[in-house]
C-alpha cells in the first residue's frame, strides 16, 4: 500500500534504516507538552476566500491532452483496473 | 420480501449536484452529459502541477440552504480536508472533502409522519468518469478517463440508519429530491446523474439491539432501481444468514441489466484515507447573520405546505401530496384560491388537467375558469377546451367563453324537450334502466350530450330521471 | 561604463532607458556569460532562447515608446518548479520529463507583464526537497565560488546563476530555507516573503503550508523591487493575502539607527555551527551596532524541536501533493504494465529519486491512522509553540538576526549518505517557514574563503523591516555581491 512508491524487496531495509534515524529524531517532539496547545490551522490569518460562480474558459480537449502519455479518442488511457485479489 | 423474523435496517448516503454554473474549486463550466470527453476541464481540475483550489460561493450557499431546510445545526467554523487515495478518476490523488468539521450536522427529514434523522450534510468535489473497454470492469483490458465531471460540486447527505424498508428508502429519496427542488438547491434528476443514492443495508432479528453487518450499494440510477436493489439485497442477505453464513461487509454494485447486486472486490480492503486539513483552503467562518438571512429566504418546505393544504384548504392527502411536491403547482393553487376559486375544485383541476400537461395557466385565469364550471355557467368539457386555449393564448376564460358561445344550457323547458327526444330514441336503454340496470343512464346521458353539448348535466340528468320514473 | 554582466537592476535600467543598450543586447550578454561558465557551474537545466528573444523584442518596443518600468528588459532565470506556459518544467525530476504546463503561474506572469526576459530554467533538488541541489534528477549544480562544492538547495541553480553573473535576478522557492540557504552559500541576496505575500499559483507544490516564491539578486534593492512586483492578492490562491505588493517597500530605505535587533541565543548554539560562520556573524553584528542598531538578547526556546516538526509537516503535505504524479495525464509513464496498480508503482519508482521516496514514506506514515495524533497533529501543535516563540521575541525587538546557514558550502557528496546531516542545514531557516515570517539572507563576508550569509527575520508582513536592516547592513559593510569568477 505504502503510497504506491514501488517498494521492491531489497528496498525495505535500506529505507527502514534511514527512516529509523529520522524517526528517532522526530520522536523528541514527545518531550514537548502540547496538551493545551491548538494545532496551527493556517499560519497566516486568512479566512473565507470564496469565488463567484462565474464560468471561465478552460483548456479545451486538445490542450488538456497535450501532455498525456496515452490518449484514445479524447480520453486518457490507463491499463486495466484490477486490484490484487 | 424479508421474512417476518428479520428487521431491515437502512441508512442512505445521497450525493447531489447543487445547481452551479462552474465547478467546486475552479471556473470550468459544469457542462452536460454527452459533452465530448475532457472538454470542460482546466489545469486545476486536471490536477496539474502547481494549481490551487478556490471555493465556489454558490455551492456553499446551496449546501447551507439544504442543511437549513433539513433543520441541521450549522457550526461557526467549517473546513475542508483531503481524502487521500490514488485512482485514475481522481486527478490529484486526493479528493477535497469534509471530514471532522462539516458544514452541518443533526437534522431530520419528515417522512410519513415520522422523522428520519440526518447525520450530516457536507460539500466535496466529484471524481471523473471511467469507461472500461469490454463489458465488465474486472475483465477490462484498458480503461478511459474523462475528467469533465472531476471537480464538479457535490453535496453529501448522510442519514442515520432509520429506514426500515425498500419503500421507505425510496420515499426518503423522493422526498429529498422534492425538498432540493423546492429550495432551488439542485435539480436532483437521478437520470441526469445529479443525484446518486447509496443505501447501506443490514438485517437483524426483530428485537435485537445490535446491528447486522451492512453492505453498501452503488450504481443505482433511478428510484425504481433503488427499490429493486434494496429488495434484492435484503433477500440475498436473508438467504446468506438463514443458510448459516455471514454477510461480508463490502460495497456491491447494482446491475440493471442483470437485476442483481454483485461484489465490487476492488473496495474490499479498508483503505486508510489519511485525512488532514486542506492547507490550500483557509477555514470558513460562517457568519450567523448570513445563516439567518439564508434561513429566512427559504421557501415553504414541502412537508409544511402539504400539511397546510390539508388542514387549511381541506384537500385530500393525495391531492395535497401531488401539489405540494411541485413548487409551481403549489404556488398556482394558492394564488388561484386567493383570487376567489374554491379550494377543492381548484385542486381537482390542477391535479386532473393542469399537471398532466405541464402547462400552467395564470392564477387569475384558472380561478375564473374553476368558478365558471363550479357555478354551472359552462360544462366541465367546455371548461377543458377553455383551459387549453387560455394556456396557449393567455386570454381570459370569460373572453373565450363568449367567443365560442359556450353558455351552459340550463333552461328546463329546452332541456325537457331534448330529454324527451332521448327517451324516445333509446328504448332499449330505457327498458334496461327501468329493469334495474342503473348504468343504462350513462348511455342516455351520452346521447343527450351529443344532441346538446352545452346541456347542464345536473339539470339534464334530473329531468331524464323524472321521465324514466 | 557599467558592465552588462554583474550590474544591478538600477544600473542596467538607466542604460536601457537611455537607449545606450537594448534589451536584446543585454540578453545576449547574459547568454554569452551562460555559454562561458555554465558548462562548469551547471546552474541551468534548459534555456529558453526563443521566449527570451520574443520578450526582449517586446521590452525594446516598450523602451522605445517610453513605456518602460524598472524591470523592463531585465533578464531573469526561473527555478524548475515554477510553471511557465509552453516551457518544459520538471521540478528537477525525471517523472515530469517533457511536461509543458498549459499556463503560467501568477508571480511569473506579473514579472513578464512588467517586461522581464526569461533566460531559462534553473536546476534544483527534486521537488524542492534538499539543501544542496544534489537531489536533482538530472545533475548537481556547482558552487560558482568553489566548483567542487554545493551551491546549497533546493534553489541551488537559481542562486548559482546570479552568483556567476548568468542572470541579474532569479526566482527560487523557500519551504525550509531553500532560498535563504543557497543565497548564503553562494554569496548573493535571497529573500523569502511572508507566507501568503506572493501567490503560489504555478508553484509545483512541495509543502503547501510552507512554500513561498522569492527572488535571488545581487543587491537588496534588486530583491525588494522584484518581490514588490510579484506580490499581492491573487484570486487563484485562496491563501494569498489582500495586502498590496508595494507595501514591502514602505519606508524601507530608512536607517537602522534606533532599531532593536534580536540575537537569539539558541541560533548561535545549533548543532554543527562552524566557528568561522559564528565569527563572520559576530563581525556583521558589530557593523550593525556601529550603524546605530541596538542588539538585544532574545530566546527561541523551542528551536531544538523545529527540525522534527518540519520533517513531519513537510513530508506529510508532500506525500499528498505528489500523489498526482501517476503517469495518467502528464509526465513519465511506464509502458507495459499489466494493471493500473503496477503502472503507478513502476512509474513512481523509476520517476522519483531516493529523497523524494523517503519523504513520501515518512509523510504517509505521519498521516496514517493511528499515528496522525502522535505525528502530524503533534507537529502542528509544536508549530504553534514555535510561532509563539517568535511572537514573544518580537515584543523585545524589531527584527531577528543570525547566521543563515550553520556552515559554509560543503563538498559535493559529503552529506548524501546521511539524510539527517543534510536536514541540519536548515535548522536556522526552517523556523521562519513554520512561523510564516519574511526572511532575507545578505552576504556578510567569508569563512575559509567561502561566502557566509546574514539572516534577518521580521514579523509577519514585516518585509520592509527586514529589507531595511539588510540594506543598512549592505551599505554600512560596503560588501557587495561580486560576480564569481568561476576560474
Amino acid at each position: 500500500m505504502l503510497a504506491r512508491i514501488g517498494l521492491e524487496p531489497g528496498d525495505e531495509e535500506f529505507y527502514a534504516e534511514q527512516l529509523s534515524g529520522i524517526l528517532a529524531h522526530i520522536d523528541r517532539l514527545q518531550e514537548v507538552d502540547t496538551d493545551a496547545i491548538p494545532p496551527t490551522a493556517q499560519v497566516v490569518e486568512v479566512a473565507n476566500r470564496l469565488r463567484e460562480d462565474e464560468p471561465r474558459p478552460g483548456l479545451g480537449q486538445v490542450e488538456a491532452l497535450a501532455n498525456a502519455p496515452a490518449a484514445v479518442d479524447g480520453s486518457f488511457r490507463v491499463p486495466s483496473i484490477q486490484e490484487e485479489a | 420480501m424479508a421474512s417476518p423474523a428479520w428487521e431491515v435496517v437502512i441508512g442512505m448516503e445521497v450525493h447531489v449536484q447543487p445547481t452551479t454554473r462552474s465547478k467546486m474549486f475552479c471556473g470550468c463550466a459544469v457542462g452536460r452529459l454527452g459533452d465530448p470527453p475532457n472538454s470542460n476541464v482546466c489545469e486545476i481540475c486536471l490536477g496539474m502541477p502547481g494549481v490551487l483550489p478556490v471555493i465556489n460561493k454558490v455551492a456553499v450557499e446551496a449546501c447551507l440552504k439544504t442543511a437549513l431546510a433539513l433543520g441541521c445545526e450549522i457550526p461557526r467554523h467549517t473546513k475542508f480536508d483531503r481524502k487521500n487515495y490514488m485512482y485514475p478518476d481522481l486527478p490529484k490523488g486526493y479528493q477535497i472533502s469534509q471530514y471532522d468539521l462539516p458544514m452541518s450536522r443533526n437534522g431530520h427529514l419528515e417522512l410519513g409522519g415520522r422523522d428520519v434523522r440526518i447525520r450530516r450534510v457536507h460539500l466535496e468535489e466529484d471524481t471523473g468518469k471511467l469507461i472500461h473497454a469490454g463489458e465488465k470492469l474486472h475483465k477490462a483490458v484498458e480503461s478511459y478517463v474523462d475528467l469533465n465531471r472531476a471537480g464538479v460540486a457535490l453535496m453529501e447527505i448522510v442519514s442515520e440508519s432509520d429506514l426500515r424498508s425498500a419503500d421507505e428508502a425510496r420515499d426518503y429519496a423522493m422526498a429529498l429530491r422534492t425538498l432540493l427542488r423546492t429550495i432551488g438547491a439542485s435539480e436532483a434528476e437521478m437520470e441526469k446523474g445529479q443525484m446518486r443514492a447509496e443505501p447501506n443495508i443490514s438485517i437483524r432479528r426483530h428485537g435485537s439491539a445490535e446491528l447486522g453487518v451492512k453492505t453498501e450499494l452503488k450504481n443505482i440510477n433511478s428510484f425504481r432501481a433503488l427499490h429493486r436493489a434494496i429488495l434484492y439485497e435484503v433477500q440475498r442477505q436473508t438467504e446468506v444468514l438463514e443458510s448459516g453464513g455471514t454477510v461480508v461487509q463490502e460495497t456491491r454494485g447494482w446491475s440493471d441489466a442483470e437485476q442483481r447486486t454483485f461484489s465490487q472486490r476492488s473496495k474490499e480492503f479498508a483503505e486508510d484515507y489519511r485525512y488532514f486539513p486542506e492547507p490550500d483552503l483557509p477555514p470558513l467562518e460562517l457568519d450567523p447573520a448570513w445563516i439567518d438571512e439564508l434561513r429566512r429566504a427559504l421557501p415553504e418546505l414541502p412537508s409544511v405546505r402539504h400539511a397546510r393544504l390539508v388542514s387549511k384548504h381541506g384537500l385530500t392527502a393525495a391531492d395535497a401530496a401531488l401539489i405540494a411536491a411541485d413548487r409551481e403547482l403549489a404556488d398556482l393553487f394558492e394564488a388561484a384560491v386567493t383570487a376567489g376559486a374554491p379550494a377543492r375544485q381548484t385542486a381537482n383541476w390542477i391535479v386532473g388537467e393542469v399537471a398532466p400537461t405541464g402547462k400552467l395557466p395564470s392564477a387569475e385565469n384558472l380561478a375564473e375558469l374553476v368558478r365558471f364550471v363550479n357555478d354551472g355557467a359552462i360544462t366541465r368539457d367546455q371548461g377543458r377546451e377553455v383551459l387549453v386555449e387560455s394556456v396557449e393564448t393567455g386570454r381570459r376564460p370569460s373572453e373565450i367563453v363568449t367567443e365560442h358561445g359556450f353558455v351552459q344550457l340550463s333552461d328546463e323547458a329546452e332541456l325537457q324537450a331534448i330529454a324527451e327526444a332521448v327517451v324516445a330514441a333509446n328504448p332499449k336503454a330505457v327498458e334496461d334502466y327501468r329493469a334495474g340496470k342503473k348504468q343504462a343512464l350513462q348511455a342516455l346521458m351520452a346521447d343527450l350530450r351529443k344532441r346538446a353539448p352545452q346541456a347542464n348535466p345536473k339539470v339534464a340528468s334530473g329531468l331524464l330521471l323524472k321521465l324514466l320514473g | 561604463m557599467t558592465q552588462l554582466v554583474g550590474s544591478t537592476i538600477g544600473e542596467l535600467g538607466k542604460l536601457l532607458r537611455a537607449r545606450e543598450v537594448s534589451a536584446r543586447e543585454l540578453l545576449q550578454a547574459h547568454q554569452e556569460r551562460i555559454e562561458e561558465v555554465d558548462g562548469r557551474v551547471k546552474a541551468f537545466l534548459r534555456l529558453t532562447p526563443e521566449l527570451a528573444a520574443e520578450q526582449a523584442g517586446r521590452a525594446d518596443q516598450a523602451l522605445k515608446a517610453g513605456d518602460a518600468g524598472p524591470l523592463t528588459g531585465i533578464p531573469v532565470a526561473v527555478k524548475d518548479v515554477l510553471c511557465v506556459r509552453g516551457v518544459e518544467t520538471t521540478a528537477g525530476s525525471q517523472i515530469l520529463r517533457g511536461f509543458k504546463p498549459p499556463y503560467t503561474g501568477t508571480a511569473m506572469a506579473r514579472l513578464f507583464d512588467q517586461g522581464m526576459v526569461m533566460l531559462g530554467v534553473t536546476n534544483c533538488d527534486e521537488f524542492a526537497m534538499g539543501s544542496s541541489t544534489e537531489n536533482s534528477g538530472y545533475f548537481p549544480t556547482h558552487n560558482p565560488w568553489a566548483l567542487d562544492r554545493v551551491p546549497g538547495g533546493s534553489s541551488g541553480g537559481s542562486a548559482a546563476a546570479v552568483a556567476a553573473g548568468e542572470a541579474v535576478i532569479s526566482l527560487g522557492t523557500d519551504t525550509g530555507g531553500s532560498i535563504r540557504q543557497p543565497a548564503a552559500l553562494c554569496g548573493v541576496v535571497g529573500m523569502k516573503p511572508t507566507y501568503g505575500r506572493v501567490s503560489r499559483y504555478g508553484l509545483i507544490a512541495f509543502a503547501s503550508s510552507l512554500d513561498q516564491i522569492g527572488p535571488f539578486a545581487r543587491s537588496v534593492d534588486d530583491a525588494a523591487l522584484t518581490l514588490a512586483a510579484m506580490a499581492g492578492h491573487d484570486p487563484l490562491d485562496a491563501t494569498s493575502s489582500d495586502r498590496a505588493g508595494h507595501d514591502v517597500l514602505s519606508s524601507y530605505g530608512g536607517e537602522v539607527k534606533g532599531m532593536r535587533l534580536g540575537v537569539p541565543r539558541e541560533y548561535y548554539e545549533v548543532e554543527g555551527i562552524e566557528p568561522g560562520v559564528k565569527a563572520a556573524i559576530e563581525r556583521a553584528l558589530q557593523v550593525l551596532r556601529a550603524a546605530g542598531a541596538e542588539l538585544v538578547d532574545v530566546s527561541l526556546p523551542h528551536t531544538d524541536y523545529g527540525l522534527a516538526a518540519y520533517y513531519i509537516i513537510a513530508p506529510a503535505e508532500c506525500s499528498s501533493n505528489l500523489a498526482r504524479f501517476d503517469g495518467v495525464r502528464y509526465g513519465m509513464s511506464e509502458e507495459d504494465s499489466a494493471n493500473v496498480t503496477e503502472a503507478y508503482s513502476k512509474t513512481r519508482r523509476r520517476g522519483f529519486g531516493t529523497e523524494v521516496r523517503r519523504r513520501i514514506m515518512l509523510g504517509t506514515y505521519a498521516l496514517s491512522s493511528g499515528y496522525y495524533d502522535a505525528y502530524y497533529l503533534k507537529a502542528q501543535k509544536v508549530r504553534t509553540l514555535i510561532k509563539g516563540d517568535f511572537d514573544q521575541a518580537f515584543k523585545k525587538c524589531d527584527a531577528i538576526v543570525s547566521a543563515t546557514s550553520p556552515t559554509v558550502a560543503f563538498p559535493i557528496g559529503s552529506r548524501t549518505q546521511d539524510p539527517l546531516s543534510m536536514y541540519l542545514c536548515d535548522v536556522l531557516t526552517l523556523g521562519g517557514n513554520l512561523a510564516g515570517l519574511p526572511g532575507i539572507s545578505v552576504p556578510c563576508g567569508t569563512s575559509e574563503g567561502l561566502p557566509v550569509g546574514l539572516q534577518v527575520l521580521a514579523p509577519q508582513w514585516g518585509e520592509n523591516v527586514a529589507l531595511r536592516v539588510a540594506r543598512a547592513y549592505e551599505t554600512a559593510s560596503g560588501l557587495n555581491a561580486e560576480v564569481a569568477p568561476v576560474g
